[in-house]
């Protein structure tokens, strides 16, 4: 992959021109699931993007210094990373990619975690500083099971490799990593039970209390290609390979869906649990990953 | 798992909520917009010193009162209503109306106060001495 493909897969397909309408649709997804398993009607199709154009339109309060700074900077990072994230997924088979853009994925959609902490301090908010707290203590506690997974998945298939990956045939060890992503996601993705950071009814927004329009616009976009990046991924690890790029990119739709959808029901039936709970939950989880993920390790060393 | 079988249910049920503009039946006591009887009112001004949202305005002069309402700033609280000892205000039993200008529905209506009885002008003290 040249730099000319890969700014064109950051900025166009599958980056930031698929990833926005995505990111927008995936949103409504969860929300009108969410909406269907409480009796309610839940939004209208646009309305994700209604309410990112609403948001872009509303003036923010002047904010002076280097903190003003800081807060106007990472939402654009979080988008910026979110969208290389996007951009990076194997949406379409032989579309590129580079030995070890897997590594390069985690790295990105780490960054967004990050991002959001430092905004939470930057806004000097106690809701902001708590939330970004919460934040720092859980992205400590599920990356370790997150990272794992990732590990064991890949050394079991001896590759780093994204398109690889999707390429190769499953086994049981890879379903088990997906299933370990799969607990992560809803605290990768600020969902419950594992809402802490975000609990409105406690801290309001989290770290997103201070702010307000375009900054939150972005935000909110970023959050929703976080959501592609991450049902991606796991999309791409347990779709089957196939030749037709059309029916490849079709798939890779229908199942992100799916795990959107798995994800907003295992939401829906949840109640938050506190951070302790959480990060007790994922240290437990850790142990037994960790202990996956070396052992599939050692077995790869031993077979190369 | 009866988590899940609720959520199946609440799937299975359909919605109990609706799209706006359509909005359930109003119940008996709803508070909705409010309603002004001039020919009631005594232009006591109870109502504006109620309102605690602004949305009642009431001007006052010796000849005439106007009482005005805006919509947009009032909470529907109906401590107008209680406080109108005469009646004049009352509420609609029905959510508001959708409007699209800003300002539309507002209220305002001037009322003269009746004219005071002419007085009688004094009458002249009766001279008690002689021009010099």
């Amino acid at each position: 992959m040249n730099a000319t493909t890969a700014l064109l897969r950051m900025l166009v397909f599958p980056g930031i021109l698929f990833a926005a309408p995505a990111a927008w649709f995936f949103l409504w997804i969860e929300r009108k699931a969410m909406a269907a398993l409480q009796q309610r009607i839940g939004p209208p199709f646009m309305q994700p993007f209604f309410d990112f154009v609403k948001l872009m339109g509303k003036q923010v309060p002047p904010r002076e210094g280097l903190g003003g700074f800081l807060m106007k900077l990472w939402p654009v990072l979080a988008v910026a990373a979110s969208a290389g994230a996007v951009g990076l997924l194997p949406v379409i088979p032989r579309s590129g990619g580079f030995p070890g853009d897997l590594v390069l994925l985690l790295s990105l959609l780490e960054l967004p975690s990050m991002f959001i902490i430092a905004a939470g301090f930057s806004s000097r908010s106690l809701w902001g500083e708590l939330g970004s707290s919460r934040e720092a203590i859980l992205s400590v506690s599920y990356n370790v099971v997150f990272l794992m997974a990732i590990i064991g998945i890949a050394a079991s298939q001896h590759t780093f490799s994204l398109q690889a990956l999707a390429q190769s045939q499953g086994s049981p060890l890879r379903w088990l990593g997906v299933l370990a992503i799969l607990i992560c996601l809803p605290a990768k993705l600020h969902m419950n039970p594992f809402s802490v950071t975000n609990a409105e009814q406690e801290i309001y927004a989290g770290p997103m209390t201070e702010y307000t329009g375009h900054e939150l616009a972005l935000w909110e976009l970023a959050h929703g290609m976080e959501w592609v990046a991450a049902t991606g991924l796991v999309a791409t690890l347990i779709a089957p390979p196939l030749a037709n790029p059309w029916m490849a990119g079709a798939l890779f739709v229908v199942l992100s869906v799916a795990v959107v959808l798995v994800l907003t029901i295992v939401a829906a039936a949840t109640a938050r649990l506190t951070i302790d709970d959480s990060v007790r939950f994922f240290w437990r989880c850790a142990l037994a990953f960790a202990v996956l993920g070396v052992s599939s390790v050692l077995l790869m060393r031993i077979k190369l | 798992m009866n988590i899940l079988r609720l959520l199946l249910n609440n799937f299975l049920g359909g919605s109990i909520t609706t799209r706006f503009p359509n909005r359930p039946p109003a119940d008996k006591g709803f508070r909705g917009l409010v309603r002004y009887d001039p020919q009631i009112c005594t232009g006591c001004g109870v109502c504006a010193y109620r309102c605690s949202s602004r949305g009642i305005s009431f001007r006052s002069s010796r000849t005439a009162y106007t009482w005005a309402y805006d919509p947009g700033q009032c909470t529907y609280c109906g401590r107008c209503v209680d406080g109108c000892e005469a009646h004049a205000i009352t509420q609609e039993a029905a959510p508001p109306p959708l409007y699209y200008k800003r300002d539309e529905l507002n209220l305002a209506h001037t009322t003269q106060r009746p004219l005071p009885p002419p007085k009688k002008k004094p009458e002249a003290a009766p001279a008690t001495g002689e021009a010099k």
